[in-house]
């Protein structure tokens, strides 16, 4: 027993010797990496010493991080965590849950400090202002709400139906219509959100245009449209964001219209950029799939069709309407597409020069509770 | 630099370790001091000096009570050598808070200097301290070499968390040490011991308590998991720093003595301080408790003993009000329990004696982790039903559930049976024993790594 016992001592060392120098040689001997795809950031380089940044501590700061991000199988190593988190029962990370089917759920986090009254106000200014202009609001429930019985058991989560109740009731008194996607979404089969994504998935979104092809006149259900597999292999954020690996990817669609002789133009205003496309394929090659919608997100983009009724919608959004502005080609002669996160102009001078009559507010519960750019646009 | 991290367990000590293992002995002490340095100066570059003043300063101290003989002569070396090293302590820790104390009593307006506290300075000041005093008592003598005194002070596998080394517990490993490749492997074993204590254990409950401790507010159950959870850390946490810097010592040659025996294991608060942190409450016994006459007073005094002491134990642990009614409270428990509840407690089974201690010593982490205090009160009150969200609540069985292997693991290592079936099994089957420390350590390196995983999260923006 003695004999095995010092057997094992010294066997402890030499293993120890021998990890400890094999990933220090993978660390020397393979190049340093500028950026992580499966983190979406640059990572740390290797720091240069100066006399102030020694003496201020930063430098070595950065060259903790330098080895931790350059450290060898680095992702390899996450997903050994990942693995024995759920080996050990965890199911939340990250803000994000590992739902009872595999699927990824974002947490809804509440409105903190005053930022809810602050949207409020600015809300109610903005539909009241423009009282006389048919008025949309469609704040979207994420799957947390939507797919709450996929949740791990007894999952302590924020308040996302009782937010949208809120928000719904403080509005009621506006000029605008609210639309409730909740009792449309409890009904339907189809998969509505991506498993590993926190956008809703163009199923989810076509459904939201039937609701509100319902409360605007749109042409709804009457345009046949063809279900276009554009990709099978999407990773989204919630990976990123949880370090979960479930192994799952996402299928990403489009929906096509019939040809029906209607003609797009979409003009990327800031850019100075035109395309006949609502899509760009090249995204398709990159990690964020789902900026294959209108290119992802711009500050404000035109979209002229050949459709002669002399409407005209402006829609302030954020990227859950991106999947979902291509069905309003068949509505409109003329979407203007504001994300206010990005945008700088005057929305008050724009609308007046584009003769907006029409408006739609469409964002995600989790975006717009968190959201702070919206008001200084649309506020007094 | 702290052990837990990818830069210490891969670069630093490895290249520390060989170095001193194959210098001649004469370099073993010149590269333990730079490395020492190095170690300590990584992220805390200003206060090296203030460590280095202290090295000197205890020195000269040391070389002046060798050749002073006069009694008042080596008292007032003394005194002085105390005087010092307290007032620099206590410039750097309690400044603040006596600045903060005083304008709130009197409401003055003196200005508070925001100093970022240096790192070990309670630790290592202790540890000169003790030096100062037993070369004093005659129980040491002098150390004569800087390099040697030097590596006592700043030697890093103590120099941040302790233990408390005591001068004479090492002094003759000070200038003759070494370590055969068996007494190497005994240290690594315990290194990946602690690391995985602290990354697998306390880290994960870390979290678990802070989730609890910042809802606004919890039900009756989700509160005693919380204070459970802390427990639970702050053992791990403080006792795998010890069991690395153990390690780590016994791999350069030093033997340190241990610093945690099983304490939650204590059927009563006192055995408990007997075997938590053994070398902070074994400081304080030599140097405050026995020379203001321990016990061999009368009852009255003996009390008035305890209590300073403990409001200094207390007081050591942070600068804080919170840390001082937490000492309080520990000495109005061991005063209970010489006087009182003592005889009681031991008539009582092993467990409920046990259940009692652990239940004193939870409430005692609930306000030794408040430094606010009403947070402290509304914690507190919903561990009774005061305020609080009901007695269950989904909460409660979600946590539960999400950290129930974690919790039962945690539980299972307060005892002894885990590890005395890891050394029986690495003397039966090595190689699975083998095994089990590589799975251990190949775990903690994933836990660090992933601690740096920072996705960017685009959809924000």
């Amino acid at each position: 027993m003695k004999k095995k016992r010092l057997f094992f001592l010294r066997a402890t060392v030499l293993l120890v010797l021998a990890l400890v120098l094999t990933l220090d040689a993978a660390f020397l001997l393979t190049k340093d990496r500028a950026f992580s795809p499966t983190e979406n950031r640059s990572l740390q380089q290797r720091p240069t010493l100066t006399l102030a940044s020694a003496l201020s501590g930063r430098y070595e700061a950065r060259y903790d991080d330098y080895i931790s991000d350059q450290f060898p199988f680095r992702d390899g190593w996450v997903a050994l965590k990942s693995a024995m988190d759920r080996l050990a029962g965890r199911t939340e990370s990250g803000g994000v849950f590992l739902g009872r089917d595999g699927s990824l759920i974002q947490d809804f986090a509440e409105p903190t400090g005053d930022n809810y009254v602050q949207t409020l106000a600015a809300l109610r200014s903005f539909l009241t202002r423009h009282g006389a202009l048919a008025q949309y609001v469609m704040i979207v429930p994420t799957a947390l709400t939507a797919r709450a019985d996929a949740l791990p058991a007894f999952a302590v989560h924020g308040d996302e139906s009782g937010y949208l109740d809120r928000l719904a009731r403080d509005l009621a008194d506006t000029p605008a219509q609210w639309i409730d996607l909740r009792p449309a979404f409890a009904a339907s089969e189809a998969q509505l959100y991506y498993r590993t994504d926190h956008h809703w998935t163009t199923d989810g979104a076509y459904i939201a245009y039937l609701e509100l092809s319902k409360a605007a006149n749109l042409s709804g259900a009457a345009t046949a449209y063809e279900r276009h597999l554009l990709s099978n292999d999407f990773s989204g954020t919630l990976t990123a964001a949880s370090g979960f690996r479930t192994g799952q990817r996402d299928d990403l669609y489009a929906y096509l219209p019939p040809d029906d002789g209607v003609q797009t133009v979409v003009t990327y205003v800031g850019e100075n950029a035109r395309s006949a496309s609502l899509y760009r394929a090249k995204h398709l090659d990159t990690r964020d799939q789902y900026a294959v919608f209108l290119d992802g997100n711009h500050p404000e983009i035109k979209i002229e069709t050949t459709v002669d009724n002399g409407r005209t919608l402006l829609v302030l959004k954020d990227s859950y309407a991106n999947c979902f502005i291509p069905f309003l080609t068949r509505d409109y002669g003329k979407i203007i597409v504001v994300d206010p996160r990005y945008f700088t102009g005057d929305l008050e001078v724009l609308m007046a020069a584009e003769g907006i009559n029409e408006t739609l507010i469409l964002y995600n519960a989790t975006t717009l509770a968190a959201d702070q750019a919206l008001r200084l646009d649309i506020g007094e | 630099m702290v052990f837990s991290s990818l830069h210490f367990l891969f670069i630093f000590l490895p290249l520390v370790m060989l170095l001193h293992t194959l210098l001649p002995k004469r370099l073993k002490n010149p590269v333990l001091l730079a490395a020492s340095i190095y170690f300590y100066a990584w992220g805390e570059p200003v206060y090296v000096g203030l460590m280095l003043f202290s090295v000197a300063f205890n020195y000269l101290t040391g070389l002046q009570l060798s050749v002073r003989h006069r009694p008042s002569a080596r008292r007032a070396a003394l005194v002085s050598a105390v005087a010092v090293n307290l007032a620099v302590l206590g410039f750097f820790k309690y400044a603040g808070f006596i600045v903060d104390t005083l304008n709130g009593l009197l409401g003055l307006r003196l200005a508070r200097r925001e100093l970022p506290l240096p790192i070990g300075i309670s630790f290592y000041t202790f540890q000169a301290l003790s030096y100062v005093i037993d070369v004093y008592r005659g129980k040491a003598r002098p150390q004569k070499r800087l390099v040697s005194f030097a590596v006592y002070i700043t030697m890093f596998p103590q120099l941040v968390a302790g233990p408390i080394v005591k001068y004479t517990d090492i002094e003759a490993q000070l200038d003759d040490r070494g370590a055969t490749l068996a007494q190497v492997g005994q240290g690594l074993e315990r290194v990946i011991l602690g690391l995985s204590k602290k990354v697998l254990l306390a880290n994960n409950l870390g979290l678990l308590y802070e989730t609890i401790q910042a809802a606004p507010a919890r039900s009756v159950l989700t509160a005693w998991l919380g204070a459970a959870a802390y427990a639970l850390q702050i053992y791990f946490d403080f006792s795998g720093y010890s069991d690395m810097a153990i390690g780590m010592g016994r791999m350069l040659g030093f033997t340190f003595l241990e610093n945690f025996d099983y304490p939650y294991l204590s059927r009563s608060v006192t055995e408990f301080w007997r075997r938590w942190h053994i070398s902070l409450s074994g400081w304080f016994r030599d140097y405050v408790y026995i020379p203001l006459g321990g016990n061999r007073v009368g009852a009255g005094r003996h009390m008035l003993n305890l209590l300073t002491v403990w409001l200094l134990t207390g007081l050591w642990h942070g600068a804080s009000w919170n840390f001082v009614l937490w000492g309080l409270y520990y000495g109005l428990l061991l005063i209970l329990e010489k006087y009182a509840t003592g005889a009681l407690l031991e008539r009582l089974p092993a467990w409920a004696a046990r259940a009692c201690t652990l239940l004193l010593v939870t409430l005692g982490w609930v306000i030794f982790s408040n430094t606010d205090f009403s947070a402290m009160g509304r914690y507190l009150g919903s561990l009774f039903g005061i305020g609080s969200a009901g007695f269950a609540d989904a909460a409660f069985l979600y946590h539960l559930k999400s950290n129930l292997v974690l919790l039962i693991l945690s539980i299972a290592c307060c005892g002894q049976g885990l590890r005395k079936w890891q050394v029986r099994l690495s003397a039966t089957v090595p190689v699975v024993g083998l095994a089990l420390n590589a799975a251990l350590l190949l775990a903690c390196v994933a836990f660090l790594v992933y601690g740096s995983y920072n996705p960017f999260l685009y959809f924000r923006f």
